[in-house]
């Protein structure tokens, strides 16, 4: 999980030009320009709670020492620990398959919510009528992220990415494919 | 059984073993459900997003789903 200010086809980055990757409304001839993660500072919550919950672990290994035998602590701790692994992946899963994509056709956002639920928008650069950036705050302005809101035109939905990277760089790319599109 | 020995059953601590490795039984079957939910919601997801690391994630995903199984058998046979 890096931030990287250079193009990469390292796809645990969070902004990444031209990757290498495929999605599932992919279509032929379109090429992928940009693609988009929340910043890792974002996802300090769930790192954290992780280090706090291994830690609280260890602290109450003494005290639950005393109600359980030997082999019923080794399950206890194995279950614990199976438990704060399986949070760091799900924690990580969420983050990395949460994307925004952007091509130089379309603008798509996939989001998985609690890993089970699947939301995919997309929205035809043509209609998008507007960009906002929303960046406030001291992390926001130390790490360079904020919430890109893309408004389209018509019955087509609204796109939101949260949280990314570099948006201000972003959203250039979006006004260069725009510009390029309304000029051709 | 008669009362004596049905009371002494819950005085020699090995009615709260049982309930320990009911308890554990019934968690481990539950991890191992959860352990192949999120292998399946992760091919889903890779229909998704198509990229080489996914190849590691379902190594991941597959090591998260033997470790349940194994987790289910400490649980059986161990506890």
């Amino acid at each position: 999980m890096e931030n990287n200010n250079k193009s990469s086809n390292n796809v645990l980055f969070s902004y990444l030009d031209h990757p290498d990757i495929k999605f599932e409304t992919y279509e032929p001839g379109e090429k992928i320009i940009l693609l988009l993660r929340a910043h890792p500072f974002t996802q300090i919550n769930w790192v954290f709670n992780s280090v706090l919950l291994l830690v609280f672990l260890l602290i109450m290994n003494p005290f639950i020492g005393n109600f359980f035998n030997q082999s019923q602590m080794f399950i206890v701790n194995v279950f614990s620990l199976a438990f704060i692994a399986s949070y760091i992946w799900s924690s990580f899963l969420d983050w990395y398959f949460n994307v925004g994509i952007i091509t130089n056709k379309r603008v798509i956002d996939i989001d998985f919510s609690g890993i089970l639920y699947k939301e995919v928008t997309v929205a035809r650069l043509d209609k998008v009528e507007d960009i906002t950036i929303k960046s406030g705050g001291y992390f926001e302005a130390l790490f360079d992220f904020g919430t890109i809101f893309i408004q389209t035109a018509g019955m087509e939905s609204n796109i939101e990415f949260a949280n990314v990277t570099r948006p201000s760089d972003a959203v250039k790319i979006i006004n260069n494919l725009l510009g390029r599109r309304h000029g051709s | 059984m008669d009362l004596s020995q049905f009371l002494s059953f819950f005085n020699s601590g090995a009615f709260t073993d049982v309930i320990f490795k009911v308890a554990a039984i019934f968690i481990a079957i539950m991890y191992v459900l959860y352990s192949v939910i999120i292998a399946k919601q992760v091919r889903i997801m890779d229909k998704s997003l198509e990229a080489s690391f996914n190849q590691f994630i379902f190594f991941v995903c597959s090591l998260q789903t033997t470790a349940a199984l194994i987790l289910l058998i400490f649980a059986i046979f161990i506890s």
